[in-house]
């Protein structure tokens, strides 16, 4: 199969040229102009890139105001010699074209019609495509998406759009008791035109007497003739207070595509059960915990986690983060915690925060500690235009110190 | 099974057309500027919880695949794509990056070294984001006997110990396939043991196995490796 090289650069110049060709029309784009330096892991040497964003949304592209055209895109260089293809170091420009479509509103708010590329999504699986999709609501009780197009799969380099790689997608579901939804989806994808990915995707969910809320999804894989992911599970709030209580159970049956071997070897079911409770005490403090018990078939593992944010009334602009986790058992351990803290007053925003893990990934291995600080700040030069600079120092197990850093000046219109 | 899903989705479509109750979605166009926890003023006592919680990297995934879902109400696919393919035009001081791309806060500290772990707890996690060969990119690169696969590392880095112990490798094996897949993306070293044309010939599959569909539709693909047709 022939690779259209000429078509990525291509629509990223015609992302880059829409704001421009469209005058007419109401028009917002956003930019970022980035500087990034880091350690490459495999060359133990520092890189640098320059990477540019661009994105942006016209509208009234007729009179009925219905019709609106959407892109995202960047386009990437390195500096630096000893570029490896492999790990995506190309010399020269690369691009990836995150989405570039046309939408079309369709009256009485009934849903949408895209065409171009665009990120799809139904209960049996998602992804992205170059092609067709319709999202129509309010049938009756029923909802409905459904797509089709070309598979967009992202490389370290670019975005690979091949003929005979295609995905399709369709669900429908609607409510048909009070506080009630179903839906049921199909997943189908293709590979240099043989199915390589046949999912059925089936959700149902119920609200009770305005206090919780019963729920459970599965994905059945049809070539493989096994499900392929379970989750039932249901919450509580029982309370005036926004206080959430969710309890689930998830059963995985890891399946591959079936364009690898892998598609035949057996593989035992994971299993986990979830408890979890969310609080929002006010507006300005929330509380979030959980306890996660891992089955691998034998062997398991306990995974807890607490955190806290915060936006303290008593300094305006102030906003605080922290979270600890603790992870024992299968296949490996891990002690953390994370911290940071964000402060905006005027026209700049400064923000800082710390990591600190203590893990062992087997237990033939040995105990590694991880530590990451970083620290950053921007300056609003314009009610459009603003300034960002990102730095970052880890501790990582095969470096003392991994530099990182990003400088940006980001522009919207 | 083909009978079997048709006659489920016979049965679960009139029941949603007869439908007695349309409830139509909320439009949250109107609140896309409100912080997080100001939604609770409305949701409490509305009988919906509060999404957006603690637990939310890890729920959205359902309601953003429902066909009625109103994410876009309040984002556009750029969130989807800035966290599921490393974009950054909106990045927030606390994000970190991995070369050019983005890293989701779930990519912790070292995560070079964490993600192990992490991938173990529900293999098909990772793939949501990643194509195999973002895995293979790397651990091709790698040198074997720095790595601490369990099988490996008993023998110092060769595929001795495999040999000695196959009831041991077979368990991990299944367990977390996809670490095979990332060092051996084609497999090959699979075949050694497993193919059914040369060597020991250990059949792979599962007891149950379903290789009929496999073999029709993507017309015996990954079967013609390992098999004479």
């Amino acid at each position: 199969m022939r690779r259209k090289k000429w078509l990525p650069p291509i629509c990223l110049l015609l992302l880059f040229l829409a704001p421009g060709l469209s005058l007419a029309a109401d028009l917002r784009f956003q930019s970022s102009t980035q500087y990034l330096w880091y350690t490459d892991p495999f060359k133990d040497k520092d890189q640098s890139d320059l990477v540019q964003y661009l994105k942006f949304n016209v509208t009234k592209l007729e009179p009925t105001g219905r019709v609106s055209a959407v892109g995202y895109g960047r386009l990437s260089g390195q500096f630096g010699s000893g570029n490896d293809p492999k790990l995506g170091d190309d010399d020269g420009l690369l691009g990836r074209l995150y989405f570039l479509y046309v939408n079309y509103a369709l009256p009485s708010d009934r849903g949408d019609i895209r065409l171009g590329r665009q990120y799809v999504s139904v209960g049996a699986g998602a992804g992205t495509v170059d092609g067709v999709s319709a999202q129509l609501r309010d049938l009756g009780p029923v909802h409905t998406t459904v797509f089709a197009g070309y598979d967009v799969r992202f490389a370290e380099t670019t975005d690979r759009t091949r003929p005979g790689n295609y995905l399709a997608g369709v669900s429908v579901g609607g409510s048909f008791l009070k506080g009630n939804n179903v839906d049921v989806s199909y997943l189908r994808k293709y590979d240099e035109d043989d199915v390589i990915r046949e999912m059925v995707g089936v959700h149902a969910d119920q609200r009770i007497l305005d206090k919780a809320k019963a729920y459970a999804d599965l994905r059945y894989d049809v070539l493989h003739g096994t499900y392929s992911e379970f989750l039932a599970g249901a919450k509580f709030f029982p309370f005036e207070s926004p206080m959430t209580f969710t309890a689930e159970y998830f059963a995985s049956y890891p399946t591959f595509d079936a364009d690898t071997i892998y598609t035949a070897f057996a593989v035992t079911r994971y299993r986990e059960a979830v408890g979890r409770v969310d609080y929002i005490v006010t507006p300005r403090l929330t509380l979030y915990g959980s306890y996660t018990r891992a089955d691998y078939d034998g062997p398991t593992a306990d995974v807890g986690t607490v955190g806290v944010r915060a936006t303290p009334k008593q300094v305006p602009g102030l906003g605080l983060n922290a979270s600890t986790d603790l992870r024992s058992g299968y296949p490996g351990d891990l002690t953390g915690f994370q911290a940071s803290v964000d402060y905006a007053f005027g026209k700049t925003a400064l923000a800082a925060g710390i990591s600190y893990d203590v893990f062992q990934r087997d237990s033939m291995a040995s105990d590694f500690t991880a530590k990451k600080v970083w620290g950053g700040g921007s300056y609003a030069f314009r009610k459009n235009m603003t300034a960002r600079l990102r730095v970052e120092d880890t501790q990582t197990r095969q470096f003392k110190n991994e530099f990182q850093g990003r400088a940006s000046v980001d522009l919207s219109f | 099974m083909k009978n079997k899903i048709l006659r489920s989705i016979l049965i679960l479509l009139p029941a949603v057309m007869v439908a007695v109750t349309t409830y139509a979605r909320e439009d949250h166009r109107a609140y896309r500027e409100l912080k997080l926890p100001e939604c609770a003023e409305c949701h409490t006592g509305s009988g919906i919880p509060p999404s957006h919680g603690g637990g939310w990297q890890k729920e959205h995934r359902i309601p953003a695949g429902g066909p009625n879902r109103n994410c876009y109400d309040c984002h556009d696919q750029g969130t989807c794509q800035d966290c599921h393919k490393g974009g950054g035009i909106s990045t927030k001081l606390s994000a970190s990056q991995w070369k050019r791309d983005v890293k989701p806060e779930s990519h912790r500290s070292d995560w070079v070294s964490i993600h192990p772990i992490q991938a173990s707890s529900n293999p098909q996690q990772c793939s949501r984001c990643h194509e195999p060969q973002f895995c293979a990119n790397c651990h091709g690169r790698l040198d074997v006997a720095s790595l601490t696969i369990r099988d490996h590392a008993k023998s110092g880095g060769t595929q001795a110990y495999i040999a000695s112990f196959p009831n041991q490798h077979a368990a991990e094996a299944r367990r977390n396939l996809a670490s095979c897949q990332a060092c051996h993306p084609d497999g090959n070293v699979c075949l050694t043991c497993h193919s059914a044309k040369i060597g020991v010939r250990v059949n792979p599959h599962p007891k149950d196995f379903k290789a009929d569909r496999i073999q029709t539709r993507s017309n015996n693909r990954s079967c013609r490796v390992c098999h004479d047709f």
